[in-house]
């Protein structure tokens, strides 16, 4: 039992690395754009054209950031949820003359926003309120 | 910032039959591309986020948006929705249905809306098409795609987004149906160590699109809910297996979509924002989940010891939330009942019924349909596939000059090319190969090196000039089992790229031979 306890615990750790190298990354070569490039380390440039990719999902809204909120918190990463959290709050804005699809955008953004919000909450962080 | 978004995106549902736009421009409204077509998945899968967001706001306009889409997809219903619906007209515009792409989360809102918010009528309608989808789609364990008015199958491919049902199944209790559907997802992410978007049935193979696989969760997110709810080893172990197929995408900032999951480091440059949100939560949730049970009898035996286990930090609790399509928290509402959809006809509403199954029916069924075997076979695969993680190299098959014998190869994540020189004996060189160092290094002799199988792609060894022949190093290298051999120069001074030889009434080689310059020698290391 203490075999399988110790293999889980270093899945886990595993799989804490695997975030921290996508997440980190992200926040190192992509932040403020909504998606990181991995392989040439570059962010998403803002759609004039929404194109690629083709599902209309970039909004100019640092979507990888906001889509990986609850996810900070799954990985007991609050500090830095807070910090995020409060850059948002500050800087976040939707008056953007592009057009994206209603679908991605409510799953991943609005869903992103209010699982933050909430799961914060749950956990007595200090998250600036979603009003 | 959620409610300044919300209401930018309910514009879209402020249609005459509340069916929403695709398309909603963020600063101006309604989208102005697009046709009136939209996707049954985009009209149903708003519920859960709306709702909440009225919970937060007190202001009901999300809720009952979401609603009145939810009931005009209600209305269209025959026994199964179609993959598009008209938003002037709220009918049907596709004859076909699916679980997969163009409906796929219609179906998992129906759900999560009644364990959620309490939405009992989502549950009838759900339960309603799941009979269809069990009569008419379920071929074998395969659920296909059928046109509606015939009921006839209509394709035989299988897309990696429909893999997401065995975790709906398991929410509503049907637990051996959902553990036979995740053996066929199962059994194509064994196959390629990942799940490709499209793959044929008709051929087994994978089609001449669809065959990147950009990190999608569905079959992860099904494989947490059938540990959660059996708590059966095997999840746990494919769950490991899955966690390590995922590190062939780790490249250097970051993980990206594999182009081609026949082909190693082939890569997109892109980075899905679901690989964070969904793909590596539910992983973690699985062995965050088993850590608790194991922590549990561990103390239960007393065999571990208090001090060893204290927590610096609380954890977020996972038993009050329901997890969105995009895997996002939403609490369990359904106390309040804050929503609820009119079913037309008026169907009588039906209540989940969960049942507990014993391990031994959990074990019966996992043998049943061959997860088990499937499960060995990936094992088998990844041990194999260790050797992934080596250097591999890629040949440019546009010979710069045939009369020079020289061959032009790339190193994976490297732009640069290096140039080699084709021996006089031995064959040409395949596409792609992996790279492996010889153990001894001068490979004159029998070869240490565990040279195994054909993995993806096949094995080349590297191999240092000097202490005998070039053939001689060629014939232990084919004797061990590799389909070719790079010798490289082991002087800095050798300005020149020599062609290798064999001496006369040398035996065959028949594997690729070529010599490399000692500094490109380096590259390789």
């Amino acid at each position: 039992m203490l075999d399988s306890l110790a293999s889980v615990r270093s899945q886990r750790k595993a799989l804490r690395s695997m975030f921290d190298h996508a997440f980190d990354s992200y926040m190192t070569y992509a932040f403020p754009a909504d998606i990181l490039h991995p392989i040439s380390c570059s962010p998403s440039t803002p759609p004039l054209v929404p194109l690629f990719p083709p599902d209309f999902i970039l909004g100019n809204y640092s979507l990888t950031l906001i889509d990986a909120l609850d996810s900070l918190l799954v990985f007991n990463r609050y500090r830095d949820f807070q910090t995020y959290a409060w850059y948002l709050s500050a800087h976040l804005s939707f008056d953007h003359n592009i057009e994206v699809s209603v679908f991605e955008t409510g799953i991943r953004v609005l869903g992103g926003l209010l699982g933050g919000y909430v799961g914060g909450k749950e956990l007595d962080l200090d998250v600036v309120a979603s009003r | 910032m959620a409610e300044d978004l919300g209401g930018r995106l309910v514009q879209a549902f402020n249609t005459t039959t509340g069916i929403p736009a695709s398309r909603v421009n963020l600063k101006w409204g309604k989208g102005r591309t697009g046709g009136e077509d939209i996707s049954t998945a985009e009209a149903g899968t708003i519920s859960l986020e709306f709702t909440l967001l009225s919970y937060l706001t007190g202001d009901y306009i999300y809720r009952d948006a979401a609603l009145k889409a939810l009931s005009a997809l209600s209305k269209a219903a025959t026994d199964l929705p179609a993959l598009t619906i008209s938003r002037e007209t709220g009918n049907w515009t596709s004859p076909y249905s699916s679980i997969g792409p163009g409906v796929d989360s219609y179906y998992e809102y129906l759900v999560k809306s009644y364990v959620a918010l309490g939405c009992s009528g989502c549950l009838a309608h759900f339960y309603r098409v799941d009979k269809a989808v069990q009569r008419y789609m379920d071929q074998d364990g395969w659920i296909l795609d059928v046109e509606i008015q015939s009921k006839r199958i209509a394709s035989g491919v299988i897309s990696s987004l429909a893999a997401f049902w065995p975790g709906v199944e398991v929410i509503l209790g049907k637990t051996e149906d959902a553990i036979r559907h995740f053996s066929r997802f199962y059994s194509i992410w064994s196959r390629f160590s990942a799940i490709p978007d499209v793959f044929s049935l008709q051929s087994s193979d994978l089609m001449h699109f669809g065959r990147e696989y950009p990190l999608r969760p569905e079959l992860i997110e099904s494989l947490h809910y059938l540990y959660h709810s059996t708590h059966h080893p095997l999840f746990l172990s494919i769950a490991s297996l899955i966690t390590s197929d995922l590190l062939q995408a780790r490249v250097k900032c970051g993980f990206a979509t594999i182009a081609d999951v026949h082909i190693a480091d082939r890569y997109h440059d892109l980075m899905e924002t679901y690989f964070l949100s969904e793909t590596l939560k539910y992983l973690d949730l699985t062995f965050r989940e088993a850590e608790t049970e194991y922590y549990q009898a561990a103390k239960a035996m007393e065999s571990l010891l208090e001090v060893c286990v204290l927590r610096g930090e609380k954890e977020l609790s996972m038993g009050k939330w329901v997890l969105t399509t995009e895997g996002h928290l939403v609490p369990v509402l359904s106390g309040l009942h804050l929503f609820d959809m009119e079913i037309v006809p008026v169907f009588r509403s039906q209540e989940l019924t969960c049942t507990a199954y014993s391990a031994v029916e959990i074990a019966g069924w996992v043998t049943d349909y061959s997860l088990q075997d499937i499960y060995s076979e990936h094992k088998e695969k990844r041990r194999n596939a260790t050797l992934l993680t080596r250097p591999s190299l890629f040949v440019h098959n546009q010979p710069i000059d045939p009369s020079l014998s020289l061959l032009r190869v790339r190193l994976p994540r490297s732009q640069v090319l290096l140039t080699l020189s084709k021996a006089a004996f031995g064959t040409s060189f395949p596409g792609a190969a992996v790279l492996v160092p010889s153990t001894p290094i001068h490979a004159c002799g029998v070869l240490a090196n565990e040279v195994r199988g054909k993995v993806r792609t096949s094995q080349v060894v590297l191999v240092e000039r000097g202490e005998c022949d070039f053939v001689e190093k060629a014939l232990s290298v084919q004797a061990a089992g590799a389909i070719g051999l790079i010798v490289v120069d082991d002087r800095l001074a050798n300005s020149a790229l020599i062609t290798m030889v064999s001496p006369a009434n040398s035996p065959r080689v028949h594997i690729s031979c070529a010599f490399a310059s000692f500094e490109d020698g380096l590259r390789f290391r």
